[in-house]
């Protein structure tokens, strides 16, 4: 509705004025909407931009401060990312969680886009050598769910471009080969776990979502509430994946498990977790599809 | 040697790390909120004054302006918890005064639109700044409170996926004169109408599941006989005269059968009929008195009152008689049974102490919770269409009852009808087709 976003542009909302909330709102929104008039044109998100700048310079000086955080944060990661199980130290849990399922799990192999995939899970076990730099990658792709709010505004047009355009070419055309076309319903968004020491959902989503975070965190905490499952499993650890489409009216289709655990019991929990949640909150308007693909994680650690 | 596009994707990555430990650090804090069914939440949500363009501020039936209504509704949906705008400006460094961040933030724009009066209603996802929805809404002159309703209603929809409750009505028994007549409200208590005028006596109004159709027991042929109204034209049909007392009526879900307690052949029993009345099937089979029957919402079974075994007390069977058990051991009476739309609850009522109380159970009887206690006597609970509202009758002191609406664990009563005279037996609609109201 081209009109009605003119006539929006005079009235007083955004102006964004007033409280600091109102205004943070104001300007992510701004920033959305510029991303959404310059997507296309760049490839990569943040690589995209960086060309932008004078790179040398910046480089230089980012690289050696990024470096010794990389080093930093990831050697805090490290010990948590060898062992199954996660220590249920607080700060580790969630990124625990976001890293972990990925790699041992046969689920997001099928998951349609075996080149995407192969970036998420390849390189954490096989190269144990530079981990400093190459489990990052993981990460990137997680990004991008998380990037608008916590980080600077232009993030979200990051956001925006790097689902308009995959990959950067000097970035990831490097590593697999290009097959020409690719679909943006191939895109996979990892939500962090949702959870405690004990009990814990983690969501993956297949669509062109990532600028929408609100919206898979509102329906990974609209399962989590329903979701009873049985608590005795004398000490082991249970977990278990379902699958399911979500349609743009909310409703949920197809739902199975994907990954089961050894507990039937356990399995038709976490199924009826989904199942009680229906309908969800309806596909944002912009989204581009016409359905979401979900996987969601049970995890029950004793 | 690292080449740039090795320094860039280092880049990224340390970005995505730093970003990481944010997110992990935002989840352990949702950690808190606890995951596990039962651990309730609420959304944070701020509704912000709305803007009034070349308009009048002119406020809504009952003195409310928009966004006065608009948190109320929210805030009544039991989904939020509902937040004006700042009043101050927060200090950074005291982080003691520091807010919790809203979740979601309602914006609200009352505009003439080719000499209409119109509120455009925006939802954002505060952390993002993102749109949900936008949506105009015919406010009319004097203003109309549904516009408003449905704005509230779109927002419960966005955000939890479910149906809200704002645009749905409530029909109900009151007492005129001697008579007793059906009416219906707003789900706020607002937009009162008399829905029959048969200067009779009229009982048990229940609605079909879209709405459209009230079937209600009526003395206006003599004895007691089962009418369907439809809500559309306000047009009266016969359902049964059979001989005898037919009442309490209830519809199949995909509405077409009824349910109901007739007694032509002799003793009140349970029958299931098509929406005509015509192919009666009986479904027990007993000397005692079978009545108040009401479909689980997958149509798959009957919760009724019986007193096969003395005392009146809830049974439950499959929706054709099959399979009959006991479902409450409470109290000297147990009766009034309805089964939530969600199908996870059956709210009842039940004599202890010295009165009925309301209470609430899991279809199998197990999970007993009371929800009402020292506060007068309560009858005819009913859910709402999102099944996390009850209203029923309370009968106060005096004698009068009233309507009072509240939420299934009890909380947050208030009161839906004042006017002088008994009202009771309610029914909750659902608001799906009412949506139409409002373009």
């Amino acid at each position: 509705m081209p009109a009605m976003r003119e006539s929006r542009s005079e009235n007083p909302r955004s102006e964004g004025a007033g409280d600091p909330v109102r205004f943070a709102a104001a300007h992510a929104y701004a920033a959305s909407k510029a991303g959404e008039a310059k997507a296309g044109e760049s490839d990569f998100g943040v690589a995209g931009r960086l060309r932008l700048i004078d790179r040398k310079l910046l480089f230089r000086a980012i690289a050696v401060s990024g470096l010794l955080h990389l080093a930093v944060s990831v050697a805090g990661y490290i010990p948590s990312l060898r062992h199954v199980r996660p220590t249920p130290a607080p700060r580790q849990t969630a990124i625990t969680l976001v890293n972990l399922p990925a790699p041992g799990r046969a689920t997001f192999k099928r998951v349609a886009q075996q080149q995407e995939v192969k970036e998420v899970e390849a390189p954490p076990p096989p190269k144990p050598k530079p981990p400093a730099l190459e489990k990052p990658k993981v990460a990137e792709k997680l990004t991008p769910i998380e990037v608008k709010p916590k980080e600077k505004p232009p993030t979200a047009q990051e956001a925006k471009e790097k689902t308009q355009t995959r990959p950067a070419p000097e970035d990831a055309a490097k590593e697999k080969p290009k097959t020409g076309g690719e679909q943006e319903s191939n895109l996979v968004t990892n939500l962090p776990a949702l959870g405690d020491a004990t009990h814990s959902i983690a969501l993956q989503a297949e669509g062109p979502i990532h600028e929408f975070a609100y919206y898979l965190s509102q329906i990974q905490r609209k399962i989590a509430s329903n979701w009873a499952p049985p608590e005795n499993f004398g000490g082991r650890r249970v977990a278990a994946s379902v699958r399911f489409r979500i349609e743009r009216n909310g409703e949920v289709t197809a739902p199975r498990i994907d990954e089961p655990s050894f507990d039937s019991i356990f399995d038709q929990a976490a199924l009826r977790a989904v199942a009680e949640s229906a309908p969800l909150p309806p596909l944002p308007a912009e989204y581009a599809d016409e359905w979401l693909g979900i996987t969601l994680e049970f995890v029950l650690r004793p | 040697m690292l080449s740039s596009a090795r320094f860039v994707r280092s880049l990224v990555a340390l970005v995505a790390v730093l970003i990481l430990s944010a997110v992990g650090a935002r989840a352990q804090q949702e950690a808190r909120m606890g995951i596990v069914k039962g651990t309730a939440f609420k959304f944070s949500l701020e509704v912000q004054d709305f803007h009034y363009l070349e308009t009048m501020r002119t406020p809504l039936e009952g003195g409310e302006s928009c966004e006065e209504l608009l948190r109320r509704d929210l805030q009544q949906s039991d989904f939020f918890e509902v937040r004006r705008e700042l009043a101050f400006i927060p200090d950074p460094a005291d982080s003691s005064n520091m807010p919790k961040p809203v979740e979601y933030l309602a914006t609200g724009i009352v505009r003439k639109k080719w000499g209409e009066v119109v509120l455009e209603g925006e939802l954002l996802d505060a952390a993002s700044g993102k749109v949900m929805f936008r949506q105009e809404y015919s406010l009319g002159s004097p203003p109309d409170r549904r516009a408003v309703h449905a704005y509230a209603d779109d927002i419960v929809r966005h955000v939890t996926g479910e149906a809200g409750v704002a645009l749905s009505r409530i029909a109900f028994v009151g007492v005129i004169g001697k008579a007793k007549e059906v009416f219906l409200v707003d789900y706020d208590g607002f937009g009162l109408s008399q829905l029959t005028k048969l200067g009779s006596i009229c009982l048990s109004p229940r609605f079909s599941a879209d709405g459209e159709r009230l079937a209600f027991t009526s003395f206006a042929q003599g004895e007691a006989d089962l009418v369907t109204l439809a809500l559309s034209d306000g047009r009266m049909t016969p359902l049964s005269s059979r001989p005898g007392i037919d009442s309490a009526p209830a519809w199949h879900p995909d509405g077409s059968q009824v349910a109901a307690s007739l007694t032509f052949e002799g003793n009140a029993e349970i029958y299931v009929m098509d929406d005509h009345g015509k192919k009666a099937q009986r479904l027990t089979f007993s000397p005692a008195i079978e009545t108040a029957p009401c479909f689980s919402p997958d149509g798959s079974r009957i919760v009724f009152t019986s007193d096969r075994t003395g005392e009146p007390h809830l049974w439950v069977m499959d929706s054709d008689g099959a399979n009959s058990q006991r479902l409450s051991y409470l109290g000297k009476w147990s009766d009034s049974a309805d089964w939530s739309p969600r199908g996870d609850r059956i709210v009842f009522v039940a004599l202890v102490d010295d009165g009925f109380d309301i209470f609430t159970m899991a279809p199998d009887g197990s999970d007993r919770r009371r929800a009402t206690a020292n506060d007068g006597s309560w009858e005819n609970p009913r859910w709402a269409p999102d099944g996390r509202h009850i209203v029923a009758a309370k009968r106060e002191r005096g004698g009068q009852r009233r309507l009072f609406v509240m939420t299934a664990d009890g909380g947050g009563k208030r009161a839906l009808t004042s006017f002088s005279g008994d009202q009771y037996n309610p029914a909750w609609s659902s608001s799906r087709k009412l949506r139409e109201a409002t373009r």
